[in-house]
């Protein structure tokens, strides 16, 4: 290395390693035979002392704090960018949704927004099924439970309850910190106008054949909407930073 | 925020999670301001800057290529923006020099040192705005932003040892121009 060096004594190569060292491409011990070097160009370490002073001044140039509401009026901006109304509707009717069922996930607390959507509207496709069949089917039953005006309303119940999941679901799609709160909120209520509804069925109709939809229609809705509360608190964990 | 992390906000986001966005505005909005500032000396211009390097990278974000470092890709943005607004641009309307007065430095210590530190950097700042644009982004990067020269390359988009000429271009009119400056105070 003091080969190096003392051939480095000439002006010229005394510059490039000059250059060399503020580019950090010199090794300590290089440096601290270059200084050594320079005490004997007194006019090139002038400038080599210049040089360093000036790298170490742009290092020290102070950080200027943004504007504070630098952030709202980015997200602001892109709130602007959002398409139509009708152009998001047609991309949620037309466009495929990439999502999968994998209940193990859900529970995790993995779920992205379009899952735990997914999952809204199959439980609202659900009640649409129980709905038209009680609907359709309720009729050809007889018996004096029929008369109970609450029982009737049942069908008209499940139908309600249906579009209930499936506009929480396509909230949800909206995957953000609002929709997951909407959806917790919605999620609680749906569970207990279900239990309210176990309970009139219960003390209105009072026969035994009222347990049948304790047992099937209101208590496969209760375990849903369990299974969904799971889900939307999980993802709504996600917002928690925000 | 780790790259793990980065990763999955961007995922976020490109699900149509508009909020997480939020997140990568907050981590960069100071380095990419401090960029735009430190090369135009306008503050309400590197306000605008730094608003549309967010959207143009918002809406970019579907390229950005994962295997790449988010930061020199939105530096990349940035820069492309403040090189175009450069381009365009009349002189800057705030002083540089007024501006700067303002600007704290680090030594609490010594008061007068404090101060001759403070009218250093002061200069040395009025000396940058006199830097050609692209040897300006190269010693801004390095120093200013304490970019590896690597990063500085992939950035600015030129080669590794064309960015280390830049910036060691820029270290040398610095001084000149420095040097310039502090002669024609002290001539009658």
């Amino acid at each position: 290395m003091m080969k190096v060096v003392e051939i480095a004594m000439a002006r010229e190569n005394l510059e490039k390693l000059m250059e060399r060292a503020l580019l950090e491409e010199l090794s300590p011990e290089e440096r601290a035979l270059l200084e050594k070097a320079l005490q004997g160009a007194p006019e090139l370490l002038a400038k080599w002392r210049e040089l360093e002073r000036i790298t170490s001044l742009a290092r020290l140039l102070p950080q200027i704090q943004p504007p504070a509401d630098l952030d709202a009026k980015v997200m602001a901006r892109i709130d602007s960018l959002r398409p139509a109304l009708w152009t998001r509707v047609r991309d949620f009717l037309l466009q495929p949704v990439d999502t999968r069922i994998d209940f193990k996930r859900a529970f995790s607390g993995s779920a992205s927004g379009s899952e735990c959507s997914f999952y809204f509207i199959m439980a609202g496709f659900y009640f649409l099924i129980v709905g038209l069949i009680l609907m359709f089917g309720i009729g050809r039953f007889g018996g004096e439970w029929l008369m109970v005006r609450w029982v009737r309303m049942q069908p008209h119940i499940a139908l309600v309850t249906a579009v209930w999941l499936v506009v929480l679901g396509i909230f949800i799609l909206k995957d953000g910190a609002i929709a997951a709160r909407v959806a917790r909120i919605g999620t609680v209520a749906y569970i207990g106008l279900l239990i309210l509804d176990a309970v009139a069925i219960h003390m209105t109709a009072g026969f035994p054949l009222a347990l049948v939809f304790l047992f099937s229609f209101i208590g496969t809705g209760v375990l849903t909407g369990l299974f969904l509360a799971k889900i939307i608190w999980n993802y709504g964990k996600n917002y928690a930073a925000l | 925020m780790d790259w793990k992390e980065q990763d999955e906000i961007i995922s976020r986001v490109l699900k149509g999670d508009r909020n997480a966005y939020t997140l990568v505005v907050n981590r960069y909005k100071g380095p990419i301001f401090n960029l735009a500032y430190r090369m135009t000396g306008s503050y309400h211009d590197a306000d605008d800057l730094t608003q549309e390097t967010f959207l143009k990278a918002y809406v970019a974000l579907g390229k950005f290529q994962r295997d790449r470092k988010f930061f020199t890709w939105l530096y990349t943005i940035s820069l492309n923006l403040i090189r175009n607004h450069l381009r365009g641009a009349k002189p800057v309307s705030e002083p540089m020099e007024s501006l700067c007065s303002s600007e704290p430095t680090n030594d609490f210590e010594n008061p007068e040192g404090s101060a001759i530190r403070g009218e250093e950097i002061k200069l040395l700042n009025i000396c940058m705005r006199r830097l050609p644009p692209d040897v300006r982004e190269a010693v801004v990067l390095r120093f200013h932003q304490g970019l590896s020269f690597e990063d500085v390359a992939a950035v600015s988009g030129c080669s590794l040892s064309g960015a280390k000429m830049k910036v060691y271009r820029g270290l040398e009119k610095l001084r000149l121009l420095m040097d310039e400056t502090i002669r024609e105070r002290r001539s009658p």
